[in-house]
């Protein structure tokens, strides 16, 4: 009878001695605080608006090398996200490779105003159904009284170099024209571009930008494309447009014959592309921006958002009840 | 009705229907490999490192489920095993992940020729097998409104599986098993903002293992239905994108009722 247990014991010896620990090891080395000296390093050298939100820098890293230094594996990610969420900024993120682009922050107006907006509510005003893009990044259509419309979901890529001029052939002879960007969208300066020349009638300077301090010198907005559209053009955005969303609305308000309508947008106005992903010596990456954007006035939008000309104030009671009031108004002006 | 109730029913079932379904000819004569439908519960501790999201180790306990059916023909056992394990709580210190494992694996063995072992009879099978493992890995280290951490593996496999029955008396073995794989094709997640790597392969034994090791006494408590408790080991190594590496020991209970 003792053979019967002689086995189970001499089992219960070899699971407690733990293969899968002589196979699966910890790693060799931690590099939690040369990430966390990296990327604060990072920030401190480029980030342009650490004076601007009134951040001492100095402190936050007194605070966090501790958390650094105690954090186990993993866990400095959970440092790195209330490092970066200091920054308030929501362009700013950390990525693993399984995890895509985490956001620590998002600006509160996209929290009051993203469920202000509902493309299901935008299209009971049409009569027919609204066209999309091959790459579904433009939705357009002409609504009764022949006022354009198009949705713009997407800087990105080259989505609007491609298909935004076949959308305004499309709607050229309307009487007006609602661009609507009520979405928290970034995206390529490039397609700013490629929107905004289309509506241009001579040069238009463009707003400040500066990298590390240095000022852009870079030649005036010209005009472009076979046709200018000259008639009235509401722009639509409220506190989930965002970036490229934000860029565009801030050089088409200097145009006579554009009027933003709705409400203040999310206020993200540090730039630099591909060029802000930043590797730390782990091999985890940040997104820190180091391009300062301004508005025509001098003032960054960061924070500060673009504001409408006329405000119309949305929530998601009205879209609930069926109404797009701040579509309704660009309706009635167009009219 | 209890839980032994269900078993039988289920079995019963089974015996009457899988047979036809599969297109096997019946059982002609018995053996020492413990035919019919086992079901199996495991519990142990399991280990990742799946770089596709993070260098660090995660550990913690990894439940296991299984349901094995198998078959004697003529000259050799048909068996179909799945199997199935989740877990949210692997860590890394203050950090979890969510674990999914799945299996479906089928082979043929094929008796050896008996021999003696300390004066006592020894039967070994070997055989050939086909497996699907599919891995799957929600980490909870990014949280956002879009995009949360997750990595997945499958393999496709044509391996070899072993058994080795060893009689210390009329109702008592000691058994052992050996499943690897040889050549597979497998899937992995890639990032393809960092790559351009295809996310399909033909893997060999250099690039991926998946290996499955059992030993464990097994105790007849009827001529068909015996019960089995086991050390099983399973270690997975996929090498050719992002490393992914987990081991587990689990202590696994067998229920076989053969028909």
């Amino acid at each position: 009878m003792k053979k019967i247990f002689l086995l189970p014991t001499v089992l219960c010896i070899a699971f407690v001695f733990s293969c899968k620990d002589l196979v699966v090891t910890e790693p060799e080395s931690n590099l939690n605080v040369e990430d966390f000296e990296a990327a604060w390093n990072r920030i401190n050298d480029v980030y342009p608006y650490l004076d601007f939100k009134k951040i001492n820098w100095d402190s936050i890293y007194t605070v966090y090398l501790p958390r650094a230094e105690a954090a186990h594996g993993d866990e400095f990610y959970l440092v790195l996200r209330d490092l970066l969420a200091e920054l308030k900024d929501g362009h700013v993120y950390y990525r693993t490779k399984g995890g895509g682009e985490v956001y620590p922050y998002y600006p509160q107006r996209h929290f009051k105003d993203r469920h202000a907006y509902s493309p299901f509510v935008v299209r009971k005003y049409f009569d027919r159904e609204l066209r999309l893009t091959e790459s579904t990044t433009v939705e357009y259509e002409i609504l009764p009284g022949n006022i354009g419309y198009a949705f713009l979901s997407d800087f990105h890529k080259t989505y609007l170099i491609d298909e935004f001029p076949g959308v305004l052939e499309y709607l050229k002879n309307t009487k007006g024209l609602i661009l609507d960007i009520r979405q928290k969208r970034g995206g390529d300066y490039k397609n700013i571009e490629a929107v905004v020349q289309r509506f241009l009638t001579e040069p238009l300077e463009r707003n400040d930008a500066y990298t590390m301090g240095e000022k852009w010198v870079i030649p005036p907005f010209q005009p472009s494309g076979p046709f200018q559209y000259t008639k009235p053009v509401v722009v639509l955005i409220n506190g989930s447009t965002f970036s490229a969303g934000e860029f565009t609305t801030e050089i088409l308000k200097q145009l006579p014959h554009v009027t933003a309508v709705g409400d203040t947008t999310g206020g993200g106005s540090v730039g630099g592309g591909d060029a802000s992903l930043y590797f730390l010596p782990s091999g985890k990456s940040i997104e820190i921006g180091f391009i300062d954007i301004r508005r025509y006035d001098g003032l960054p939008w960061e924070w500060l958002g673009i504001p409408p000309d006329i405000r119309v104030e949305q929530t998601e009671a009205d879209i609930l009840t069926g109404r797009d009031k701040q579509l309704e108004y660009a309706i009635d002006m167009l009219k | 009705m209890n839980k032994n109730h269900f078993y039988f029913f289920l079995a019963v079932l089974l015996s009457l229907f899988t047979g036809s379904l599969l297109g096997q000819d019946s059982s002609n004569h018995q053996s020492i490999f413990p035919e019919g439908i086992s079901l199996e519960y495991g519990i142990g501790s399991y280990a990742v490192t799946d770089e596709y999201i993070s260098k660090e180790k995660y550990s913690g306990s990894l439940p296991y489920y299984s349901i094995t059916w198998a078959n004697q023909h003529s000259d050799y056992v048909y068996h179909l095993k799945i199997d199935f394990g989740n877990s949210n709580e692997i860590k890394n210190y203050n950090v979890s992940a969510d674990i999914y494992q799945f299996t479906l694996n089928q082979g043929f063995s094929y008796a050896l020729p008996k021999f003696t072992l300390f004066s006592k009879d020894a039967y070994l099978y070997l055989g050939p097998s086909t497996e699907l493992f599919f891995y799957y890995n929600k980490q909870n280290i990014a949280v956002s409104g879009f995009d949360y951490a997750q990595s997945f593996a499958l393999l496709i496999s044509a391996g070899v599986n072993s058994q080795l029955f060893y009689k210390l008396w009329d109702d008592f073995n000691i058994e052992g098993s050996l499943d690897f794989n040889v050549f597979s094709l497998g899937f992995r997640m890639v990032d393809y903002e960092e790559t351009d790597e295809s996310p399909a392969k033909i893997l060999t034994l250099i690039s991926a293992n998946n290996i499955v090791f059992t030993v464990g006494p097994r105790y007849y408590l009827l001529d068909n239905l015996s019960v089995k408790m086991a050390y099983l080991f399973h270690l997975t190594r996929i090498d050719s994108w992002e490393p992914l590496l987990s081991a587990s020991d689990n202590v696994v209970f067998t229920l076989t009722y053969g028909f």
